[in-house]
């Protein structure tokens, strides 16, 4: 296992365009809280060629453009790797944790197993479990929010029991419907529109985690809890037909 | 050797003056330069940013017997604006056009390169290439020569 | 105004530089695949570079103009064909009424760009035109074009109008006439080597891997689109497994899963992923992947940030100076 010291803050390109501020390599909320306290300062004040930052569970990433960087910030013999590190430094220095407000809860009503969960056989059988005690594992946890990514709405879940944990497929499957909800490794999440990926797959969701149409696309935002509700197969498709 | 700043300078003088034609020898080496006192409409048209009117044309001879030619407007196809002379479209590729190869009117017979836009140069007349009067990648001027040419009657 | 999908062909949408400042809300960024084609076809017609224009992929799609069109045609050479004549590309060309433009096959590279003169009237999605079809977002009602659509266009500057006239004048009896300067683009293509930086994770993989990465040949498998190229040649293992925190990723992205077969990120990537990243494609090099197909080879060569940030900074400087060039050239023809 790769571990680095969590309190030691790394800087590290991706490309020559962005730039991860690293704050740790294990999911937990204190530094989480310091990802978003860096999120927020990026959105009240960003720098001239800055694009746009993803947050994850233990990092930021800066997206910017290295032509304006130089001509706006221009040393020769600096990079604009270097220019960004500098003026991120400066932003850590004073930054600011939030307080803690009390956070949202969200149920999630999920079919588990069935087609909607193929590799629910396979989780259980990596934990020496039944596929009932997987769901009842599953569904009775209260999971944080830690970060929307990978695709559109899609929520990264902290809190999974140690007792379901399970690796990623080995290939990833060319496509996952919407709705999927999966675990990989210690995290659990639900796919929100249909996309390849990794996860194994234990059940389905009815709900629309992402709506374009709204100013805030995504349902789910990082600090909320989710609880997962299991439903029959007949309840999905009730569900489903509310929605329509 | 004459460098080319001394050869811009030379071109730069004699333009200033009210000398038409000039002739030079140095080590071997016969050059003409001759004025061209009105520029053709169709020259005016293809003008680029950075054209210079009024400009001598240039003619390097390093053969002695054409070094009393003098090269009449309609036999050579000239440089619409100061760039780079492309005898090709790709390094792979063979030349547009070479000495004997029959041309029609608007044909694409090499490019000039200004600021990384590639202008195509066409033949005005149906005709026969005679000379390649440059080499590939070589800076050339404004009304340049580029071709000697044949018209075909 | 407005351009009619006659056949959509395998696949064709809008698309623009992307959709940028919603990655933190998951929205993947999207955009033109090969984006330095996208650009100058936008620039060719007067546009701004960022202007939304049809990615055309492959073979198979055919176009009509309603009125008369300044067009440009960027990116792969997929065999322009109006009225059975080849059209030239990375020029500005106009289209009479009327006319057909069909793209018969690739003869190189796998995406051609078609910009507009004003670029397409349709609305924005979270600050972008560009199509995500994957997520039903954005481009002409959220998805690939199909036969019938029409797409409205917008108003032309005066850039445009200008350029629009001057070719107007050169036609004969055809149904279009292109113009006589041209940015010589598709050397940028064709290449077969793509540099790469080496990526987050790269020291975590065996000396084994880390040699074949950059020794050995890859191949693009079917399994490729948007989203990404899945590659297929040696299978680089770690030096001992481990689970990786997602954290963001980025387009040309080299990530490596379990069962060692790269997966290149591009345009419709995820934003953020979990396997362990082994290099990152320099920028100015995009184009060369974008363009590539399956079935097609590819090798990596190793550069240092330092040499990846030279490479845009040389790019960008280059569409500066065509921009210009181009704005001097418009001033002077008549």
């Amino acid at each position: 296992m790769m571990k680095k010291n969590s309190e030691e803050i790394q800087m590290k390109p991706l490309g020559e365009a962005a730039i991860t501020v690293q704050f740790g390599t294990e999911i937990n909320s204190f530094i989480n809280k310091k990802v978003k306290a860096l999120a927020t300062k990026l959105q009240r004040e960003s720098f001239s060629g800055f694009i746009e930052f993803t947050p994850a569970f233990a990092s930021v990433t800066i997206f910017f453009d290295p032509f304006i960087v130089k001509q706006v910030y221009g040393e020769i013999e600096k990079s604009s790797f270097q220019i960004v590190q500098v003026i991120l430094e400066r932003m850590l220095e004073t930054l600011v944790e939030e307080e803690e407000s009390t956070p949202r809860i969200v149920d999630i009503p999920v079919c588990y197993g069935g087609d909607f969960g193929p590799d629910l056989d396979f989780v259980a059988g990596h934990n020496h479990l039944s596929t009932d005690e997987v769901i009842h594992l599953h569904a009775s946890a209260e999971y944080p929010v830690y970060m929307i990514g990978f695709a559109p709405g899609f929520p990264y879940l902290g809190g999974l029991s140690e007792k379901i944990n399970a690796p990623r497929r080995s290939s990833p499957r060319t496509s996952i419907p919407a709705g999927s909800v999966g675990i990989a490794g210690s995290q659990t999440g639900v796919y929100p529109i249909s996309t390849p990926g990794g996860w194994q797959l234990i059940g389905r969701t009815p709900m629309a985690l992402f709506r374009p149409d709204r100013d805030q696309p995504s349902v789910l935002s990082a600090g909320d809890l989710v609880k997962f509700v299991p439903i029959t197969k007949e309840e999905y498709e009730q569900y489903q037909e509310r929605l329509q | 050797m004459i460098k080319m700043s001394d050869f811009q300078e030379m071109v730069n003088i004699i333009d200033r003056s009210s000398v038409n034609v000039f002739t030079f020898e140095y080590e071997g080496m016969k050059m003409k330069l001759e004025k061209q006192p009105v520029l053709q409409e169709k020259d005016q048209k293809q003008e680029f940013d950075v054209s210079m009117p009024n400009q001598p044309t240039l003619h390097e001879q390093t053969n002695e017997t054409s070094k009393d030619e003098v090269i009449s407007k309609d036999e050579v196809i000239n440089s619409p604006m100061v760039g780079t002379f492309y005898a090709r479209a790709n390094e792979d590729e063979d030349p547009f056009v070479q000495a004997g190869d029959a041309v029609e009117k608007g044909q694409v017979v090499c490019i000039v390169e200004a600021m990384k836009l590639f202008n195509e140069v066409q033949a005005d007349v149906d005709g026969e290439i005679v000379e390649v009067l440059v080499k590939d990648g070589e800076v050339v001027e404004y009304g340049q020569p580029l071709f000697k040419l044949k018209k075909r009657s | 105004m407005s351009v009619h999908i006659i056949r959509p062909g395998l696949l064709a949408t809008i698309q623009d530089l992307g959709r940028y400042g919603f990655q933190q809300y998951g929205v993947v960024v999207g955009g033109a695949m090969d984006s330095f084609s996208f650009r100058l076809g936008n620039v060719l017609v007067g546009n701004e570079e960022g202007e939304a224009a049809i990615e055309v992929t492959m073979m198979g799609t055919s176009l009509q103009f309603k009125e008369d069109t300044l067009i440009s045609i960027t990116g792969g050479n997929l065999n322009p064909v109006i009225d059975g004549s080849p059209v030239p590309l990375w020029r500005p060309v106009f289209v009479k009424k009327d006319t057909v433009l069909s793209f018969a096959g690739c003869q190189s590279g796998c995406r051609a760009y078609v910009a507009v003169a004003g670029g397409f009237s349709i609305p924005s999605v979270m600050n972008s035109k560009s199509t995500y079809v994957r997520g039903e977002i954005g481009g002409f009602k959220g998805r690939a074009l199909k036969e019938g659509d029409v797409i409205p266009l917008a108003e032309e500057n005066a850039f445009s109008l200008k350029v629009k006239k001057v070719l107007q004048k050169k036609l004969k009896n055809d149904s279009f006439a292109a113009a006589d300067w041209y940015v010589p683009f598709e050397r940028y293509l064709n290449g077969k080597v793509v540099r790469v930086v080496k990526g987050a994770e790269f020291e975590e993989f065996s000396e084994l891997a880390q040699k074949q990465f950059f020794e050995q040949e890859f191949q693009i498998t079917p399994q490729s689109d948007r989203m990404g190229y899945r590659l297929s040649g040696p299978s680089l293992q770690l030096k001992q497994s481990f689970e990786l925190l997602s954290e963001a990723v980025a387009n040309g992205t080299i990530q490596v899963p379990s069962d060692g077969n790269p997966i290149v990120l591009l345009a419709d990537r995820q934003t953020t992923g979990g396997y362990p990243r082994i290099g990152q494609i320099a920028a100015a090099d995009l184009p060369i992947i974008a363009q590539m197909k399956p079935g097609d080879r590819v090798r990596f060569k190793e550069i240092s940030l330092h040499e990846a940030e030279q490479l845009y900074m040389e790019r960008e400087k280059e569409i500066k100076q065509i921009r210009t060039a181009l704005l001097l050239k418009e001033r002077s023809v008549e």
